[in-house]
């Protein structure tokens, strides 16, 4: 799973059946590489920790533009929550109210 | 599997249902086997109890489900063990599959020829 920020919903005037009535969602990947550490990371976080690719995610849990999610990649992971015929393999598997990030688990020297 | 190291922890009320009561860690890869991952993080479910700033062993994928017990839970990465010490041997590391994440070497790596 990774840590994503919702940058928002996707809508497509003609879509595959089984993505019809599904919330798509754009969201932004979280990079750690530049949190100096023992920083809270919150969903209004700087754009500095944010990695400049956006991916496309289905969400069932109804998480809003601006929230941090956690994406689970995969096509087991899709089965075991939306089901074989949807069409995705990022699936937004729960809603992060507060991430944290300490100094002493930086490694690397970073 | 792959090594890692604890860097945060994450908590989260509305999720799904099977990862109600689940520790979620944050996870810097150490290193990565084959090509390299996209991201420089990942989150795994812990049911071990590791602490920020060790180190851990991460499953990845349907083993990851296995280690909890139950093929069903939606996740991907899960920390495996705690570990204690890494010895890593000089031809070992300089295999092409073998790359440190951000071709970072970690600290506290033991070297046997």
């Amino acid at each position: 799973m990774i840590l994503a920020r919702v940058i928002g919903p996707v809508w497509g005037a003609r879509q595959c059946p089984a993505l019809e009535g599904r919330r798509v969602l754009e969201v932004q990947r979280l990079g750690l590489g530049r949190a100096s550490g023992g920083e809270e990371i919150r969903a209004d976080c700087d754009e500095r920790h944010l990695q400049p690719a956006t991916l496309l995610a289905v969400d069932a849990l109804g998480s809003d533009a601006g929230q941090l999610v956690l994406v689970a990649v995969g096509s087991r992971v899709r089965d075991l929550t939306l089901g074989p015929d949807v069409p995705t393999k990022n699936v937004v598997v729960a809603i992060v109210d507060e991430a944290f990030l300490d100094p002493s688990g930086t490694g690397g020297g970073r | 599997m792959i090594l890692g190291r604890v860097v945060g922890q994450v908590w989260g009320t509305r999720k799904h249902p099977r990862l109600e009561r689940q520790k979620m860690l944050i996870v810097r890869p150490l290193c990565w086997y084959g090509p390299d991952h996209p991201t420089d993080h990942l989150v795994a479910v812990d049911p071990v109890g590791a602490q920020v700033g060790q180190d851990v062993v991460v499953c990845l994928g349907l083993p990851a489900r296995l280690a909890l017990g139950d093929p069903r839970h939606p996740v991907e990465a899960s920390v495996a063990a705690i570990v204690d010490r890494v010895s890593l041997s000089r031809s070992a590391a300089a295999r092409p599959f073998f790359r440190f994440a951000g071709d970072r070497r970690p600290e506290g790596l033991e070297e046997t020829p």
